[in-house]
């Protein structure tokens, strides 16, 4: 053979070779859709890469399947695209020109006169709505909080709620036997039924100022009494329901406990606030 | 069994050609390691099958920069024209980035078109023949070395059966 002959007959070998090697066949596929997933999200090494391309061109099983996830993953990266994309100026216009044909094809037909004045009165309608609803839950109305029944519902029994009407006006002595009527629900039920009354009954309460969550403690003395200690440790004596929710257990039907009784009382946020940061000291 | 082998030794050297596709460097030793227990005992289309490419490889490894450029042109040449005819009217241009073996299976692609893939000069055939002189003597030289008997009977042997 001569040079040029050989040259020939080894590069038809070559090609020869190299069809036989991407020819279809069978075997024994160890790759899973994992795989595929993560080779179409680009998370696969060079060399996984390599071995995975060369399993796909001998197993069309393989092939079929990684083509099948492609073009899902394909669709559904267009279709979040077209979900992500503004529409322009146009297409919104053309959408809002769109729904009035909606809401025009659900009125009467007639003179456009009568689809303008439905459409001023249903507008009319709403606006009167929007003002009624917001004013009818002011915070001056604020007592649904401790009149709504069903609020009281005690853990694990709905039968046996107790009546929580409005109480125009509460003594100690009425107070104190609400609360304890009350335990065994939930404590902040209580709480929330001592700041509904306070809110109804026009206390200068001002919540936020007090860190329920932190309390202190006052020692009682000869003279003191529910309305003197909330006076002195809340600066307000309308506040005394306060301190009878933290201390109810400590009195009976509402006498105020004897000097040197130690009452819990709430910190107010200055308070809180110091002790914490002498804490983290 | 045999048909597993076969499958695993075909998938393990498709794998090393398609990283001297990308350029990566590959050890023919490594090859070895991998597919030559496979092939040693298998048909002759097997043998000639690891011998091109363990000789492919050790081209990439001992050549030059210009040499492993030409091997790269010439894997997307040859097998973007595996299982179809070479030559097509329309030039394509072929992206290079993330360029997998399996995108390039019966593409058909001219020289040309996998020369300009890598901003090489498209007319100069040379290099192209210079690389298949440089894989037919080394093809050769392994083959006598591995099997024992020249590789021209073979090649000889495989042009009697097509013609």
């Amino acid at each position: 053979m001569n040079e040029t002959r050989k040259q020939d007959v080894f590069e038809s070998m070559l090609f020869d070779t190299l069809s036989y090697e991407t020819t279809p066949m069978g075997g024994r596929c160890t790759y899973s859709a994992e795989t595929f997933i993560a080779s179409l999200a680009g998370d696969l090494s060079q060399s996984e890469e390599d071995r995975l391309s060369a399993h796909l061109l001998v197993c069309p099983s393989c092939a079929n399947e990684y083509a099948r996830l492609e073009r899902s993953l394909r669709q559904e990266e267009e279709r979040l695209l077209t979900q992500a994309r503004i529409p322009s100026l146009a297409e919104r216009a053309a959408r809002k020109k769109r729904n009035w044909r909606l809401v025009a094809s659900v009125l009467p037909v007639g003179q456009y006169g009568t689809r303008s004045l439905l459409v001023l009165v249903t507008a009319a309608l709403l606006i009167t709505l929007a003002v009624i609803i917001p004013l009818h839950y002011l915070p001056g109305r604020a007592p649904a909080i401790i009149t709504a029944d069903e609020q009281m519902v005690p853990k694990g029994d709905s039968t046996t709620a107790p009546t929580t009407e409005v109480v125009a006006e509460f003594t100690p002595e009425s107070l104190v036997d609400r609360l304890d009527s009350m335990a065994g629900y939930e404590p902040w039920r209580a709480t929330a039924f001592v700041i509904g009354y306070l809110r109804s009954s026009g206390a200068p309460l001002d919540s936020a100022a007090l860190a329920f969550e932190c309390q202190t403690t006052y020692t009682a003395v000869g003279s003191d009494t529910w309305r003197t200690v909330a006076q002195k440790t809340l600066g307000d004596a309308d506040l005394w329901p306060i301190i009878i929710l933290l201390n109810h257990n400590r009195t009976q039907h509402g006498e105020f406990p004897p000097a040197g009784t130690m009452l819990r009382v709430p910190a107010t946020q200055d308070e809180w606030k110091r002790s914490v940061h002498s804490r983290g000291q | 069994m045999m048909v597993d082998l076969t499958a695993q030794a075909r998938e393990s050297r498709l794998a090393f050609w398609a990283a001297l596709l990308r350029g990566a460097p590959v050890d023919p030793l490594e090859i070895d390691r991998e597919i030559l227990p496979l092939v040693i005992d298998s048909s002759q289309p097997e043998r000639v099958a690891f011998i091109l490419l363990r000789a492919a490889a050790a081209i990439a490894q001992s050549g030059s920069e210009a040499t492993v450029r030409t091997l790269r042109i010439a894997i997307i040449y040859w097998f973007s024209n595996t299982s179809v005819s070479p030559g097509n009217d329309e030039e394509r241009e072929v992206d290079l980035s993330a360029l997998q073996l399996r995108d390039i299976i019966g593409l058909g692609l001219t020289w040309r078109e996998a020369a300009l893939a890598f901003g090489v000069n498209p007319r100069d055939y040379s290099a192209y023949q210079r690389l298949l002189r440089k894989l037919r003597d080394e093809c050769a030289r392994q083959w006598e070395a591995l099997f024992g008997e020249p590789m021209e009977q073979v090649m000889e042997g495989m042009s009697v059966e097509r013609d």
